[in-house]
């Protein structure tokens, strides 16, 4: 669980502690519900050491939360909405939680569908709780709206699509609705009120959202959304599948200028269609939006950012390939130069309390921090632990002496059958 | 005396006659529809009330209320299946889109009412006296007609309610 301190959290335990034990039993209600809250997480706001903070009936444990989850929305009419339950203010807490979350959902699959970028039904992962939880939830369309059905969660998800355990645990109807998800052209990701679709057949190329955007996206979410930065221009290098430019189109509310870098034009699609998504979404007038299909070079900009943020390859070069690594593909798994150029120009393109948001990984900890310039600072939101995911970059995992290598001390290792690594996500300002 | 409820509507974004058929529609295909209630800004959400019509519908299976076109004075029997109902005042969602007319699936309401059938009854047909008024229980002026018939429509609509607590003789004194 990624939970950092930040003004928003301090707003929602207020505001919980306040609705179920003090004065003020709407307090809660009004936070989560308010124009301010909504690309933040309420949900990390009813843990507290990663335990539910609130006696809910049938959670009794942060164990149990995930098994509960499917079952949410049968709580919440048997329990909240049913005349005859007695309902508690600690079980009103969390019915507004999950209700806001339900109809986040629903609202952004609304608007995806109405620019046809989602289909009429299929399957959605929606992260909460600082990526605690990865909820996978089934739509199907009536109408305007869709209905919605949870039929799977998933604890501490090391990667996207990580959900073979749920699927062993479901029911017959989940594991169907399962299923049908995986076989699905249609790829649907929603993290903090951001709804990204990448279609498998059109966007084959296109990377992710994969699990270390995701904890970039949280991230921007705790560090930049929840502290209300003032947050202008923005430059993300590398849009992929255009989560995270989504997620700062609808989510940071005095932004005027985007830039995004691409060098696949398939990205630039992407990122395009799920950004103006994002703008629909967020009921604001659209800021300036300039995406470009081609190499990162810093001569490129000619301004500064108050916000840069890039998910480079990170995997270090196979060993005894020398030169550029071969193919599209290749080029950008491997290697690190991309990382090391972002921070180096960095120097000149951040605006004086700018922030640059860099996904590394405990492949690559070393050389990244001996590429950062003596202009610039680093800190490690996320500590010398990091936060560990399940690594299943085919062409490596196949290949003996690049796994061999990445295995041999460089950050990469394995329990049991499957590979994990550390990410380590850098935030480097400009030193004082 | 078997205690019910009349609720008010109007036809304000359909077309005349579209709220009833919109949602028998849904009857007709789903076996059922949610009926959003919605209240006045000053009218109450009658917890307690809404838990005797659950208690009942629990005992019996299903129980009958009323639909009462305010704009165009026509009354219509409901089959009820189940109340769902926001505690603390609040507002919810219908707890299901596709048994919900598309106009108002994206509405907020302090209730919803699960309707099984929706037929039209013609007034005369009809035997009220009044019972309460839940929502508004700051309005004891009211008090002189608990207990009297409903004489019209008209005298219906003109209290200043969406929701009126009835006694129904229909059957008896028709």
């Amino acid at each position: 669980m990624i939970l950092l301190p930040s003004k928003r959290l301090e707003e929602l335990v207020s505001a919980r502690k306040e609705s179920i034990g003090g004065e003020d039993t709407k307090a809660w209600q009004r936070l989560v519900r308010h124009e301010k809250t909504r690309f933040a997480d309420p949900f990390l706001a009813l843990f507290e050491d990663g335990v539910p903070a609130i006696e809910v009936d049938g959670i009794d444990s942060h164990a149990s939360f995930s098994e509960w989850l499917p079952h949410a929305n049968q709580w919440a009419q048997r329990n909240v909405l049913e005349p005859r339950a007695a309902v508690t203010h600690a079980e009103y807490v969390f019915y507004v939680a999950w209700e806001g979350f339900m109809e986040k959902l629903r609202e952004a699959l609304r608007v995806g569908r109405q620019s046809g970028q989602v289909p009429g039904q299929g399957g959605v992962l929606a992260f909460i709780g600082g990526l605690q939880h990865c909820v996978i939830v089934d739509f199907a369309f009536q109408g305007a709206v869709p209905d919605l059905r949870v039929v799977g969660a998933i604890e501490s998800p090391m990667s996207v699509f990580d959900f073979w355990g749920a699927i062993d645990n479901a029911d017959v109807s989940a594991r169907n609705h399962l299923k049908r998800i995986l076989a699905s052209g249609d790829k649907l990701v929603w993290i903090r009120n951001t709804l990204v679709h990448v279609d498998r057949r059109h966007d084959a190329g296109v990377f992710g959202p994969s699990i270390d955007t995701l904890v970039l996206v949280e991230l921007l979410g705790q560090l930049v959304l929840d502290q209300d930065l003032e947050v202008e221009t923005v430059l993300e290098v590398g849009c992929g599948n255009g989560l995270i430019a989504s997620t700062i189109a609808g989510g940071v509310k005095d932004l005027n200028e985007f830039f995004g870098i691409d060098t696949d034009s398939t990205a630039i699609e992407c990122t395009n269609r799920n950004v103006s998504c994002s703008f629909q979404l967020s009921r604001r007038p659209p800021p300036a939006l300039y995406l470009t299909i081609g190499s990162f070079q810093r001569r490129l900009f000619d301004r500064v950012f108050d916000l840069i943020v890039c998910n480079p390859p990170y995997i270090p070069e196979r060993p005894g390939r020398s030169g550029k690594a071969d193919g599209v593909y290749f080029e950008a798994i491997a290697g690190t130069a991309l990382l090391e150029a972002v921070m180096e120009a960095s120097v000149s393109l951040l605006a004086p309390k700018g922030v640059l948001l860099l996904m590394v990984s405990s492949l690559c900890l070393e050389e990244a921090m001996l590429s950062v310039p003596a202009e610039l600072s680093v800190s490690r939101p996320l500590g010398d632990k990091g936060f560990t995911v399940l690594f299943d970059v085919e062409a490596v995992v196949e290949d003996e002496k690049w796994l061999t290598h990445l295995l041999d001390g460089n950050g990469l290792f394995r329990k049991g059958e499957f590979y994990y690594h550390d990410l380590h996500p850098f935030v480097v300002e400009r030193r004082v | 005396m078997p205690t019910t409820c009349i609720l008010r509507f109007r036809d304000l974004v359909t077309e005349e006659g579209g709220t009833i058929s919109e949602h028998r529609r849904l009857v007709t295909l789903k076996g059922s529809v949610w009926w959003g209630w919605w209240m006045r800004q000053y009218e109450t959400s009658p917890q307690a009330y809404f838990q005797t019509l659950s208690e009942r519908i629990v005992r019996g299976g299903s129980i009958h209320i009323y639909l009462l076109n305010a704009g165009e004075g026509r009354i219509f029997r409901a089959s009820l299946g189940r109340i769902l109902a926001a505690p603390f005042n609040d507002k919810i969602s219908t707890p299901d889109a596709s048994r919900t007319p598309e106009y108002y699936q994206r509405g907020k309401y302090p209730a919803w009412f699960s309707l099984n059938s929706i037929d039209e009854v013609h007034w005369h047909d009809t035997v009220f006296y009044y019972e309460s008024f839940p929502t508004r229980p700051e309005r004891t002026d009211w008090v002189q007609l608990l207990e009297q018939k409903v004489k019209t429509i008209d005298q219906l609509r003109s209290i200043d309610v969406t929701l009126w607590s009835v006694n129904d003789l229909s059957e008896e004194e028709a």
